[in-house]
């Protein structure tokens, strides 16, 4: 309604602009605005019933959501501007479900009424969590984000004596929690993560950069140069501008890693990991803990030569918004360790954990079957884009279907990318050439399990298993396993979840 | 499998009160028939618009004495025809492969022509449910039960079910939720 009445503002503004005639469409336009709204007003409604809250709505499309109480995450209220004015606000009730904003926006109450269905849904949410196990959610998370860490309580009163200091800083629950430094990271490492890692992409934008100020030479100064006169620089200057250039490209590589890495510090925190880091601007994040649903180890082509990787933490929060926090280059005999760290319950033991005595760790492979698919899905597009044109340039363009070999190549190392484990409390799946990622899910943090294969697939009996998992970021997959092997992983992680997600040792 | 009894006969964790609970439908359930003309009506309409765009295509063209090769409004036909008799045949595939279950402690899915997909969404990891009922549907009497977890990845979306069983299988799944966050 509200929004209705700002159009009905710009709709005055424009008849007394323009005399009337000119608006008759735009009038009608809001007529049909109002209608539209008072009818989608009277069709919205929501119902609380202790356990559950219901929200009926839509006036063409009907939709029903029903939320139960305990899921919900946490409620705010807000109002702008115009819900002042009204005296009317908004509240919003989140769950953790999916990315996205409020799972329910239930618009435009009274004020007084909002406050009071607001408490109202915590006590439900409230009962509901004592009735139904709370023990899940060992976080409370339905609190302030900042109560996770806040200072316990205060001590007895008995210990406040006159000569006692005040109260602690606002900053006390830091200081509380004792920190265990997991890993820093010094400057020459951190250099050499720029050197391999995604920095080197600075190069791009300083030769965007180079491009951009060349155009912007004066073309006076381009006319006044005699061609006759500039000789053409020997073989040896350009060899060292070539040899200055790549140089200035890693070093602006390993300078970018260390402006926005210096310092790196991962730390566990009571239960939650800390990251600090930053030259000039130092950031400082954190994460639950609990909430962290996947570590990726990521190895790129250059890292896999000098034994390092990197990993990516995903973490889950308040409202189903998520976090990353990643670890720019870390040893691979290290990895095993911050896996155990990082990951809730303790990380694998055994295969997953690629030490630097064994560089591939052992890895379920896929069957025969998934190879031949990697070197098709190469080999074919190849010859599509070659083929036509080493036809139309014969004969030395024929020359260019000797690409279908390195397609080829690219194929087999796809294939010997890809692995998986079931262990006990995780899945693990490894898949990438250019960058290897090996994915590391708790099974209590899968939310849900998919097995899914491409007619392509089925020919040769192969399937992917998807786990999906709360949070930003790509969803862990098992690729073109064989068919029979995926529907027994999903099997196994849905008989699973239920049994670790609710077992507090773990 | 038997909907768990609350205990001591209060109002369960989660869902409605108990004895409102339906039982659940045993084994993999088919969707509602008539959710093939939902399908063959939205694809007839999406033939339709392709023909269309086809259509406006080959007038700019003549308009610009492109000699073209084909019949005047020869092409659009074929794409309407062959778009018709898809969204004739497709959905009675789509619907011949559709399977939903509610097992023991998940919600299975089975569908797809192409590509096929088996989703099992565990009933504790969901965090809230909708029915939605589009114009069509609403017409028809059929109902899309669309279950949400904590994953933005979940494929938890089951079209053609009646407006009276996807009532009760949304009770079904919120009596199976549990307590905690489920996060």
């Amino acid at each position: 309604m509200l929004s209705a009445f700002g159009r009905l503002g710009v709709v005055v503004a424009f008849v007394l602009l323009t005399g009337g005639l000119a608006a008759l469409p735009l009038l009608v336009i809001l007529a049909g605005v109002f209608v539209h709204r008072y009818v989608a007003w009277t069709r919205f409604s929501y119902h609380l019933d202790g356990t559950t809250l219901r929200i009926d709505e839509g006036v063409i499309s009907r939709s029903q959501r029903v939320v139960p109480c305990e899921r919900i995450q946490k409620v705010d209220l807000v109002q702008n501007l115009f819900h002042r004015m009204g005296g009317v606000a908004v509240l919003r009730v989140e769950t953790a479900g999916g990315p996205g904003g409020a799972e329910v926006d239930l618009a435009v109450l009274g004020r007084a009424d909002a406050e009071q269905l607001r408490a109202r849904l915590l006590a439900a949410k409230a009962t509901a969590r004592a009735a139904g196990g709370g023990s899940t959610a060992p976080d409370a998370p339905g609190q302030a984000p900042s109560s996770r860490w806040s200072p316990p309580p205060p001590a007895p009163s008995s210990g406040w004596a006159a000569s006692v200091p005040p109260p602690a800083p606002l900053d006390a629950g830091w200081a509380e929690e004792p920190e265990q430094v997991l890993l820093r990271i010094g400057p020459a490492r951190l250099a050499l993560a720029g050197v391999t890692g995604a920095q080197l992409a600075v190069m791009f934008a300083v030769v965007g950069w180079l491009a951009q100020l060349l155009r912007d030479v004066p073309p006076q100064l381009l006319e006044d140069l005699d061609p006759t006169t500039v000789q053409p620089p020997s073989e040896v200057v350009i060899v060292a501008g070539v040899l200055v250039l790549i140089l200035l490209w890693i070093g602006l590589a390993a300078g970018a890693s260390i402006v926005t890495d210096a310092g790196y510090t991962l730390a566990l925190a009571g239960d939650e990991v800390r990251v600090r880091r930053g030259l000039f601007e130092q950031r400082e994040a954190t994460i639950p803990l609990g909430r962290v649903q996947v570590v990726r180890v990521q190895r790129s082509i250059l890292r896999r030569g000098i034994g390092m990787a990197a990993l990516r933490i995903q973490s889950a929060s308040d409202g189903g918004k998520g976090a990353r926090v990643t670890v720019p280059i870390v040893a691979l005999g290290e990895v095993p360790r911050l896996l155990d760290a990082l990951l809730p319950g303790g990380g694998p033991s055994g295969p997953v954990a690629p030490s630097a005595a064994d560089r591939r760790p052992a890895l379920a492979r896929p069957p025969r079957a998934a190879r031949q698919r990697a070197i098709v899905r190469r080999v074919l597009p190849t010859l599509a884009v070659a083929g036509p044109l080493a036809v139309a340039t014969r004969p030395w363009g024929l020359l260019g279907l000797l690409a279908v070999a390195p397609a080829a190549a690219l194929g087999v190392a796809y294939y010997r990318s890809l692995g998986h484990a079931r262990l006990p409390d995780h899945v693990v799946a490894r898949a990438g050439v250019l960058v290897e990622e090996t994915a590391v899910v708790p099974v209590a943090k899968t939310q849900s399990t998919r097995v899914r294969s491409t007619w392509f697939q089925r020919r040769r009996g192969l399937a992917t298993l998807y786990v999906d998992v709360a949070g930003p970021g790509p969803t862990p997959a098992v690729r073109d396993e064989a068919g029979a092997t995926a529907e027994a992983l999903l099997r196994s992680v849905v008989e699973d979840e239920r049994v670790i997600a609710h077992d507090p040792l773990r | 499998m038997t909907v768990p009894a609350p205990p001591g006969g209060a109002p369960g964790p989660a869902g409605p009160a108990p004895s409102t609970v339906p039982p659940a439908p045993e084994g993999p359930q088919r969707l509602d028939p008539r959710q093939k003309q939902v399908w063959r009506l939205q694809r007839a309409i999406g033939a339709g618009v392709a023909a269309l765009q086809v259509g406006v295509v080959e007038v700019i063209l003549r308009a610009r004495d492109v000699d073209l090769p084909v019949p005047p409004a020869g092409v659009p036909a074929a794409v309407l025809v062959a778009g018709l008799v898809l969204a004739w045949i497709w959905p009675h595939l789509l619907y011949e492969r559709w399977r939903y279950e509610i097992a023991d402690v998940a919600l299975e899915l089975r569908h797809g022509v192409l590509t096929r997909t088996h989703s099992a969404i565990p009933y504790f990891r969901v965090q809230h449910v909708d029915i939605t009922r589009g114009p069509l549907e609403r017409l028809l009497g059929l109902s899309t039960l669309v279950v949400h977890t904590a994953s933005a990845a979940t494929d938890a979306t089951i079209p053609g079910i009646s407006v009276h069983a996807a009532d009760s299988l949304r009770d079904v799944i919120l009596a199976r939720t549990g307590g905690g966050d489920a996060v």
